[in-house]
Formats: structure tokens, sequence, C-alpha cells
């Protein structure tokens, strides 16, 4: 028995390298020898490794392990091996008799299975690894890593073992949060009552004392006394979840949930050392990437059940840390993101017009700070002296001027990528043209052809640029008789490039008919822009294909309606009523004239517009003009 | 043996395919390749790409990441999926970090803005035709050697499994229960037919074309 089966193991593992020494050569049969010499049949056969998890799978923790052992998977290529994961369960079932059923258990399951490497992740699984391996796989080489201390001696010095320890990285994280928060004399620590914890727990206190800190011990008895304590901590201080699985009356609080408790009822900012809490209220900062933790463990993994055996290394915290904040725990402690390291992630950031075109942006304020002044001494000028023969209109066309530039003006980026193409054509023409001429291989024909595409492509450059430009140019207010639904989609070819950018999608329902109106084609055509890059920004957060906006349209006898539907947040109750009034804005960065104006011009034609919420998701905003009667 | 394979890909001269929805931009870049000497095909989306496209001919795609109809980035995941490995070259009208890195970690060989100065984009596809050389010469390889073992008899693929997990020709014998002499003359043909000439170059045949030995249990 004992033979046949060190026969078989050879055969499986170690024949190849046999038989490239040379077919002559007598069979060796040191299993050992096989096991190390797998190198080559790597190739033929994945190899089957065995991890052993502390934690239970659904700790956050564990499943960022778990993808970096799959990301490690995909950089091993031919090597990947067969993955098998088990998981201890240590923290919640801490009796004896846990353990050795999960021994009896694990030994049952993997009787078959020729591993070829147990890796054991953490302390409680590290433990169990280290005692039953005699009697599990005496053969088998294991790797024992760990990410809360160094691996015991009794486990890294045992016979065809190779270990990593993860530096626990405070020192380091703890100057950083000391370079965000200058003024923090106290870093308040919580952690759980187990022993291991405890003994880290002197560890983070002779870290803080040596960055100069005091240390102050939050050591909770129950979650009511943690909550009580920690909306009590001192002015200029932080407070460092150490971790923890607090528990009142035998139940553990998942660590996720304790630190959105604690956060939440922390009177200071919160920190932590796991980068996968981000998002639970902590600040952020250098924090450990168990993602980039399981990739390492899983390299070395692969290469110990392929090849190398490895030793025993100490895998430096830059290695696996990430530097991350997170904006809404920046923005409730205020603190100025300038401040934060360079290379900072900031996760959670609502999106911004003013971070994405900050250039813009400003020559766009400016440009209506100065509006802003012009039509607040005209209204106070005319409620001053109510001179009569201000009119009316000479305002509204100035204000539409404005209003229309900065519409025009937050389409900018997007005509730069639309000019890219005429551009680009020309580019390559030109150069062909170039290349042929050098090589004497250009006919007249071809050269006149190119030259000819280049003619057409500086043509259709020239209407993109005009295009705007009639939108740009100044403008005094016309009474014509026009058509409204021509009108409405060439104010949507203005703005096709901005929503095929934004993917929205632009659904027009309008009839093929003409529908006269008499009024002022530009003006009207920067209602539709405004309206339909209002809703376009209302969708900002809509998953891109739910991004819908429907341009519809109603006659009756006396007016035509045009609707603008968007699938957007809808409009704030608060503002109800108020919504066209001057210098109500929902966005940070708006200064609220954008509505005003437009339900000016709409009222100068005659017509009236209102909004409300679908009864779904999202507004409609509508507006109606009187029909011109068809005599 | 590689030599033969690279001569088989030689005869038919590469192509470089262009897809992009814009006529007067396609038309321009066929013009440049053009006129740096590649033979360029081009196709106005990515469906009308893939109906046209002789999977294993030789080449490399120039494609426009935004496009309606299938995105530049779908068509890639699609090609990967039928296992067509042909370089592909990216351009975009913006600079989209997530999505250049993404393709470029799907293997993607480059990742261009546009308007794309023509030394750049010529040298983007001379290393994309460079790198289908090579790859195709590597499966053209593989194709040979598996060609050669479809040629051994039943009997021939059982003696080599044996061969190649290292034993001697008496143990194949009395595995096989033949005599060790009608091994010998087995080994020499399969010797032949794989036109190979040592136990070693047999093995490394085997590991490439991943062929397990056969266990002494059976």
């Amino acid at each position: 028995m004992t033979s046949a089966k060190a026969a078989r193991i050879l055969t499986t593992t170690g024949v190849i390298i046999l038989a490239l020494a040379g077919s002559t050569s007598p069979l060796r049969s040191a299993p050992e020898r096989a096991v190390s010499a797998a190198s080559i049949p790597a190739a033929m056969r994945h190899p089957q490794v065995l991890v052993i998890f502390s934690d239970d799978p659904s700790q956050t923790w564990i499943r960022d392990l778990t993808d970096g052992f799959q990301l490690a998977s995909s950089d091993g290529g031919e090597n990947a091996p067969a993955w098998y994961f088990e998981y201890l369960d240590a923290v919640r079932f801490q009796d004896e008799g846990h353990t050795s059923e999960f021994r009896t258990s694990i030994r049952d399951k993997y009787r078959d299975r020729h591993l070829d490497l147990v890796i054991a992740v953490a302390s409680n699984a590290i433990k169990l690894l280290a005692d039953a391996r005699d009697e599990l796989w005496p053969d088998v080489p294991v790797l024992f890593a760990n990410y809360a201390g160094a691996v015991p001696l009794e486990a890294s010095a045992m016979a065809n073992a190779s270990s990593l320890s993860f530096e626990y990285g405070f020192d380091t994280a703890l100057l950083t949060a000391k370079a965000v928060f200058p003024n923090v004399s106290t870093v308040a620590v919580s952690s759980g009552s187990s022993a291991a914890e405890r003994t880290r727990e002197s560890d983070v206190d002779r870290e803080i004392r040596r960055a100069g800190l005091t240390f102050l011990d939050v050591a909770p008895t129950s979650a009511a006394d943690a909550k009580v304590k920690v909306s009590r901590l001192p002015d200029q201080s932080i407070l460092f979840l150490a971790g923890g699985q607090l528990d009142e009356s035998g139940v553990a609080i998942p660590s996720w949930q304790l630190c959105q408790m604690l956060s939440a009822a922390a009177n200071r900012p919160t920190i932590m050392l796991g980068g996968q809490f981000l998002g639970c209220g902590i600040v952020g900062g250098l924090m450990r990437d168990f993602v980039k933790i399981g990739h390492v463990i899983g390299e070395r993994g692969i290469a110990s059940a392929s090849e190398h055996p490895g030793g025993h290394e100490v895998v430096p915290f830059a290695s696996i840390s990430t530097l991350k904040y997170d904006a809404r725990q920046l923005e409730r402690w205020g603190v100025n993101e300038r401040r934060l390291p360079p290379g900072s992630i900031i996760a959670f950031r609502d999106p911004s017009l003013w971070r994405d075109y900050r250039g813009e942006v400003l020559a766009f304020s400016a440009a209506l700070a100065i509006q802003l002044a012009l039509i607040a001494g005209l209204l106070y000028e005319r409620r001053a002296r109510r001179r009569a023969e201000i009119d009316s209109r000479r305002n509204l066309s100035l204000a539409a001027n404005i209003d229309r530039r900065a519409s025009i003006a937050a389409l900018t980026g997007s005509i730069a990528h639309e000019l890219n193409q005429p551009l680009g054509a020309i580019l390559h023409n030109a150069q062909a043209a170039e290349m042929l001429i050098a090589s004497n291989r250009a006919t007249p024909a071809d050269l006149q052809e190119i030259l000819r595409d280049i003619r057409s492509q500086d043509v259709r450059a020239t209407e993109i640029v005009q295009r705007h430009r009639t939108m740009l140019a100044k403008h005094e207010v016309r009474q014509e008789t026009i058509d409204l639904f021509a009108t409405v989609r060439e104010s949507l070819a203005l703005i096709a490039h901005d929503a095929a950018r934004r993917q929205v999608h632009v659904d027009t329902k309008l009839p093929s008919g003409p529908c006269p109106v008499v009024g002022d084609k530009v003006l009207l055509q920067q209602v539709v822009v405004n309206l339909v890059v209002n809703a376009m920004d209302a969708m900002a957060a809509t998953p891109p294909a739910s991004k819908h906006v429907v341009i519809g349209h109603a006659m009756t006898v006396e007016s035509v309606e045009i609707s603008i539907q968007d699938n957007g947040s809808g409009l704030l109750p608060e503002l109800d009523g108020r919504l066209f009034e001057p210098f109500v804005s929902t966005k940070s960065d708006g200064i609220g004239i954008g509505l005003t104006i437009t339900r000016s011009i709409v009222d100068m034609h005659g017509g009236t517009i209102d909004a409300r919420n679908n009864p779904g998701s999202g507004a409609t905003f509508r507006f109606s003009l009187p029909r011109l009667a068809v005599s | 043996m590689t030599t033969a394979a690279v001569d088989q890909s030689r005869a038919e001269a590469p192509i470089v395919h262009v897809v992009d929805d814009d006529e007067a931009v396609r038309k321009a870049t066929e013009r440049l390749l053009g006129a740096a000497g590649f033979a360029v095909r081009t196709y106005g989306s990515a469906d009308a790409f893939l109906s046209a496209f002789e999977a294993g001919t030789p080449g490399c795609i120039v494609l426009d990441v935004r496009m309606p109809g299938s995105s530049g980035t779908e068509l890639q995941t699609m090609m990967a999926a039928r296992d067509d490995r042909i370089p592909i070259i990216f351009l975009t009208g913006h600079a989209e970090v997530p999505e250049s890195v993404r393709a470029i970690q799907r293997g993607a060989i480059d990742y261009l803005l546009k308007p794309v100065d023509a030394p750049v984009l010529i040298d983007a596809v001379s290393r994309a035709l460079a790198r289908d050389n090579v790859d195709r010469a590597t499966r053209a390889n593989r194709r040979m050697l598996q060609a050669r073992y479809e040629r051994l008899t039943p009997r021939e693929r059982e003696v080599f499994a044996h061969l190649i997990g290292g034993q001697i020709n008496k143990q194949v014998a009395a595995d096989l229960n033949i005599t060790e002499r009608t091994i010998k003359l087995h080994r020499a043909r399969i010797f032949e037919k794989l036109e190979v000439d040592s136990m070693a170059s047999l093995v490394r045949l085997a590991i490439d074309l991943e062929i397990a030995p056969a266990s002494l249990d059976s």
C-alpha cells in the first residue's frame, strides 16, 4: 500500500524531471524529492491548494482576500491552481469542540485530494494548521500568512514550511493621519476584548506614544456604552477603531456595522487600518488593502505549489497599503483636500462641474457675476425711477445673451471633441499626401481627391463652429414666423454631442410637419438647450442604460406644448413654486438664473412654463406657446 | 520548424482593419496607412467588421472606441470570446483613463488619443503586426506538433504516454503486456513520426501539447 502510494505521487508529480534527466535512469523512490520537484508537471496538472481562513466568508476583508487570490490566479496563467477555501470562523465559534470538528471535517473532505500546498491565513488558522499538520498532511508543504502580527515560531520552524507576515503599519498610518489633522494630540483607541486584541492594543499604545501623542483607551462594556464614550471624546483627538467585534449579550456585531455605529456617534473623526472599511464612516488615510494582501499570498502560494518552496518573508506595509479618503467625511470634519498627501484617492465624491471644467466654470462664473451685477443694477434702476422707457425686452435680451453664452461655454468641451473628427481626417489626409509625394507615388488624381476631402472636412469643421457662433452672437429680440418643431430640432443638434458624451439617449417625438409660431428663433433655442441640459444634469447619478430624455409635444387649437421629460433625481419638494425664481439652485456650482431666463423668454412669447415630478422617477418640464392662427 | 511556420504566415500579407463609424475619418486613416505601405480594409461598424473578418488571417485592428451599435470595447470582448487573438489599437476622442486601463489589460496594443499623428499611428500598427506575427507563429507551431501527434496509431500513443512518464522499455513492455522488442520498434516509429531525436525533445513536445503521462497504476 505505502509503496503503491509513493509510486503514484511520483507519477503525478515527479516523473517528467526524471524523464528529462534520461530515460534510463532508475526510479527514485523518495516522496519528499518528488514533492519539491513539481516544476514541470505543473504545466500539465493544475496545483491543488487548500486555503484555511480564520474568519468567516461574510467579512469584507475575507472577500477582498479571495478577490486577491483570483487576481493572482489570472496572473498565474498555466500555473493557476485550483483553490479550495475553508473558513474556521474562530471568532464567532470559540469553544474547543468547534476546532476539532472543523479538523475532522476537512480531513474527511480532502482525503482523496492530492494537495500540493496548504495555506493558513491569520492567527487562528495558523494555530490550527500548526497543530493538525502532522496528523492531516505531514508531507504537503504549508504556507503561513499572518496580517495581524508575526507568524509564531512553532509554525514557521516546521519542515517544508514558508511564511508571510504583513507589517501592521500603524506607525506609518498614524504619521499620515497626523499630517492631515495637525492639531491632534490624542488618539482614542477602541478595540475588542479578546486576548489577541488586548495584546495588540499595547503595541498600538506604544506606537501612539512614539509618535508623540497621548493614548486614550476607550474600552467599552457594551454597544450603548461605546456610543456614549465616543460622543464625548476630547477636542484635538481622533478615534482609532482597532477592530474587535464588540460582544453584547453574546452576540457579535459585524465590524462594518460597528464602524458605522461608532463613526456616526463619534464627536471626532474616526480612522481604521483596513481599507475595506472606507465608506462606513471613517475618514480614511493610509490603510491596508486586503485585495493586495490576498494577491501577495496568492502569488506566493502559486510559486510554492509549483516550484519555489519559498522562505520566511515580512511584507512591507508600503506594498499592501492604499491611500484613500471618504469625501463625505472630509466635508463632515472640514478637512481641505489640499492637505491630503499627494496621490490620495478620494472616494464617494459627488460629481462636480467645478472639478471637471474648472477653467470653463471660472470664466462663466465671472461672466455671470458681471451679468448679475448688471441685472441687479438694472432692476434697481427700474424700481427706483420707475422709468417706463426702459425696455424690458432689452433687459431680457442682455440677460439671455449671457445665459446663452454660459450654456454654450458649458458645451465647449464637447465642441472640441466634435471638432476632433474633421481635424483628424484633415491631418491624416495631409500626412498621407506628404508620404505619397515623398516617395514619388503621388498621382494627380489621388492628390486631387485628397485635397477635395480636406476641403470638405474643413467645411464640416466650419459648420460646427458656425452652429455655435449663432448662439454666441449678441442678439436683438426678433418677432417673426418660425417653425417651432424645426427650432427644437436645431437646438437638439447643438447638444447632440454633449448628450452622446454623457451617454444620454435623446428621444425626439415630434411630427414631421411644420408648427408655425411667432417669436425669436435663437431665444427659443435657448429655452430648449437650457431645459435639456438641465435634464441631463439631473441624470448625473442615473445608470447609463436608463439615461433618457424624451422630447414630446401636445397641441390644442390655440397652443402648442413642448415637453422635456427626464429620468433623473426629480425636483426637490422644498423648491416647489420657487423653481423659476432667480438665485434658486440645487447645483453646488449653479447661480440659479438659467431657469429664470428660460421663463422670461417663454413669458415674452406669451406662453407658460411649468415643471412637475413624474409619477415614476425624474421630472418633466413643459412650455407652451400660442399657435399662429392659420387663416 | 518555426521557420516553416513563419513562412506560412508570410504567404498572406497582413491586413490592417480600420473600424470607425465616421466615414471621413475612416477614409483618411485608410489613405494614411495605405501610403505607409499597409494593406488596409475599412468597416463602418463593429458588426460590419465581425461579419466580414475571416478568423485566423494575419493583421490587426485600428478601432474607434465610441461607435453607435457595438462599441469598440464590446468588439474587443467579442473577439476574445471567439478566441480571435488579433491585436487591437484603440482610438478615442477623449482620454478615459479607467477605460484605457481596462482595454490595455485585456491585451490592447495601444490606446491613442485623436487626432493621432501619423508616426505614432504607424508605429503602433507596426508593433501590432509584429506581435500578431509572433503569436501566429507560436500557434502554427503548436498546430504542426499536433498534426504530427495525430499520425500516431492508438497503440503508439499508449507507448508514447508511458515513455514520457519516464518508464524504460522493459517497464512499458510489462505494463502493456507486449515484448520489449515490439516496444523498441514502436519507440523508433514514434521518434520518426514526431520528428524528434531525443527523449528530451519528446517530453518537450508532450508538454507543449499538454499530454499527460500514463499513470503507473493504469
